[in-house]
């Protein structure tokens, strides 16, 4: 088991407008492991696509909550884990799939190939009808003169 | 998301000011296409200078935009994108469809 340094845990619901309160909150708990200013952009980067998926398709017709969990491991280890309880998807290979997307025009299809560039590790995990659960990992490069604890 | 325009020399120019995330991505694209239509206009300019996050929803703005003035036989591009918006414009390779200045 790899030592937890850090972990925080919040709850909110799957309206649009908590996109930009969750990729804010993301960042703000990841700077203390004084990320530089494109790696913290990633972060939110890709917060901002795990969360948009839950607005749109775990709850496409209901307002549901969405779990956000951070937790630093030791070695500069960012992990940030985005699970709802909402509808699932059915085929997540094909979901992963750049240009994929059951969206509506505001949607690309690039928010799966956009968590995998911008972060070390993505994983995830779905059932039809019980939700799913995307984790992700960086490492945050320490820098000239050590990082701020 | 701030949105302003400005009707410059026949080309229609979409100020934005903030976030551009999933939330913000709907109004962008009825603002453009609103004001497209109100002007007429055949050229279009999506201006990104102040543009501070952007996450995929950018990627199907700029894809509309194109789109959009493609089907009025008119120009659309991209000025001003950040370095972060780049990456991931860069990430769909749409740099190959859409002009950037």
């Amino acid at each position: 088991m790899r030592e937890v340094l850090n972990e925080m845990s919040i709850r909110f619901k799957s309206r649009s407008a908590n996109e930009n309160f969750a990729r804010a909150a993301a960042a703000a708990f990841a700077a203390q492991l004084d990320p530089t200013v494109e790696e913290l952009a990633d972060i939110k980067t890709a917060v901002s696509e795990a969360v948009t998926n839950c607005v749109v398709h775990a709850y496409p017709n209901t307002v549901g909550n969405i779990f956000m969990t951070a937790k630093i491991y030791a070695g500069s280890i960012f992990e940030i884990k985005v699970r709802d309880t909402g509808e699932g998807i059915a085929d997540v290979r094909k979901a992963r799939e750049p240009l994929f997307t059951t969206g509506g025009r505001e949607r690309s299809g690039m928010g799966f190939t956009i968590m995998e560039n911008f972060m070390d590790k993505l994983k995830v995990v779905s059932k039809t009808g019980k939700g799913t659960t995307v984790t992700m990992e960086k490492k945050i490069s320490v820098r000239c003169g050590g990082n701020k604890k | 998301m701030k949105i302003t325009h400005e009707n410059k020399d026949g080309e229609m120019i979409i100020y934005l000011s903030g976030e551009l995330g999933h939330h913000e991505a709907l109004k962008v694209m009825h603002e453009m296409e609103d004001m497209v239509d109100f002007h007429s206009s055949l050229k279009l300019c999506l201006d990104m200078g102040d543009v501070n996050f952007m996450d995929s929803s950018g990627i199907a703005v700029a894809v509309n935009g194109h789109r959009m003035m493609a089907q009025r036989g008119g120009q659309f591009r991209i000025a001003h994108a950040q370095a972060h918006a780049m990456r991931v414009f860069d990430a769909a390779g749409i740099s190959k469809t859409v002009k950037f200045f």
